[in-house]
């Protein structure tokens, strides 16, 4: 357990001796096992909390994907979920972009009342972007269930219309909402700025 | 995985977890924030229980409690917010008042503790408290063990000069030059 460095640094040891000598629950009781019984019964019988998918937004996203299915075909941007895992291997939320974008597709004003829909919505930072797909840490969750790392198929560079999906860069910090798990686009999925940042937290 | 195959799983996790997610809590927030956290992280890892890693079940609870910790501090701060536009509140509890110890030494460690940024201090506090490995806090945080093991040296090196800082060996104040009066 505790093989964390052995370059034998006396500082660094007695640091660590001083942080376990102020461990603030060291003297923790165990909780008693009904304590323990009512807790598994609690977690086993509580509903899932992840909002229902929002029916006309949803409708929304179809529309514009077959409004721009011409389009999409031409570029031939394919756009699919990723796979489960990191390359590191830990567990993973896998999104997906919508097949949105366009010519036909149009952006209305990002709001605090649009936000408020999501299905996800996280602060997370690009760690790799490989092949074609982008891997976030989740930096703070602001509503649904979420792994500690996100991964979202990488946006195309020539497609920057409106509705596309989102061009990410390596090692910035995004600011990521969704509807069940499609990414949403249209500016509610950004950069993480000063006015996206009020955005959400007006409405998280 | 059988629905009774998952309970079964569910019962070894629990048991494994459920102390080692208690300390975590008491050690970051108040009693009664801890046991709704706790309740709430027993219920992702039922939910997620076909994928809690076997063998690293604790290193995984542990990330799920952070981050639904993460959930309900932000919650809070939103809520006070909300109410202090009403009312004058008080300010917000100590979340380690309670620790009970009147050990000074403790008390000093904590203070300085409280004054690293807080990713130093959580990567301090995994690797002392928690005892988890580099790769398992590499786990927990969604950060590289490289970027670990950098911050978690970077962090102890920070501990030490605060508490330097802190603390006056003979009893009186350190005075540099040009700071009499």
């Amino acid at each position: 357990m505790r093989n964390i460095r052995n370059d034998g640094e006396h500082d660094d040891n007695q640091v660590v001796a001083w942080m376990r000598d102020a461990d603030p629950v060291s003297d923790l009781a165990p909780l008693p096992s009904w304590q323990l019984e009512r807790l598994k019964e609690t977690a086993m019988t509580t509903p899932t909390t992840t909002p229902a998918p929002v029916k006309s937004r949803r409708r929304l996203i179809t529309v514009a994907g077959i409004s721009a299915a011409a389009a999409a075909a031409i570029i031939g941007g394919v756009l699919i979920a990723g796979p489960n895992t990191t390359p590191g291997g830990g567990a993973v939320t896998a999104l997906s972009v919508p097949d949105a974008g366009g010519p036909a597709a149009m952006c209305a004003e990002v709001t605090p009342q649009a936000l408020e829909s999501s299905t996800l919505a996280f602060r997370g930072t690009v760690t790799s972007i490989r092949d074609g797909l982008v891997t976030f840490r989740v930096d703070e969750v602001f509503t649904g269930d979420l792994e500690q790392a996100v991964t979202v198929p990488q946006g195309d560079p020539d497609t920057q219309v409106d509705g596309a999906a989102p061009v990410f860069q390596d090692g910035t910090t995004y600011l990521v909402s969704t509807t069940d798990d499609v990414i949403r686009t249209c500016g509610q999925t950004g950069e993480e700025t000063a006015a996206l940042d009020t955005l959400y937290s007006q409405a998280f | 995985m059988s629905v009774s195959g998952d309970r079964a799983r569910f019962d070894q996790v629990a048991a494994v977890v459920v102390e080692p997610l208690r300390r975590f809590l008491a050690r970051r927030v108040d009693q009664a924030t801890a046991d709704d956290v706790l309740s709430e992280t027993l219920t992702v890892l039922w939910r997620r229980v076909g994928h809690v890693p076997v063998g690293e079940e604790v290193p995984y609870a542990i990330g799920v409690a952070r981050l639904q910790l993460r959930n309900t501090l932000r919650a809070m701060r939103r809520q006070e917010r909300l109410v202090a536009k009403i009312i004058t509140v008080d300010p917000p509890p100590e979340t380690i008042a309670e620790a009970g110890s009147t050990d000074s030494r403790a008390e000093l460690v904590r203070d300085a503790l409280s004054q690293l940024r807080d990713v130093d201090a959580e990567v301090l506090r995994l690797h002392a408290w928690e005892e988890l490995t580099v790769s398992e806090m590499a786990e927990v945080l969604g950060m590289t063990t490289n970027a670990v093991s950098i911050r978690l040296h970077r962090a102890k090196k920070k501990l030490a000069d605060t508490i330097r800082k802190m603390h006056a060996p003979t009893g009186h104040v350190v005075v540099k030059e040009g700071d009499r009066p």
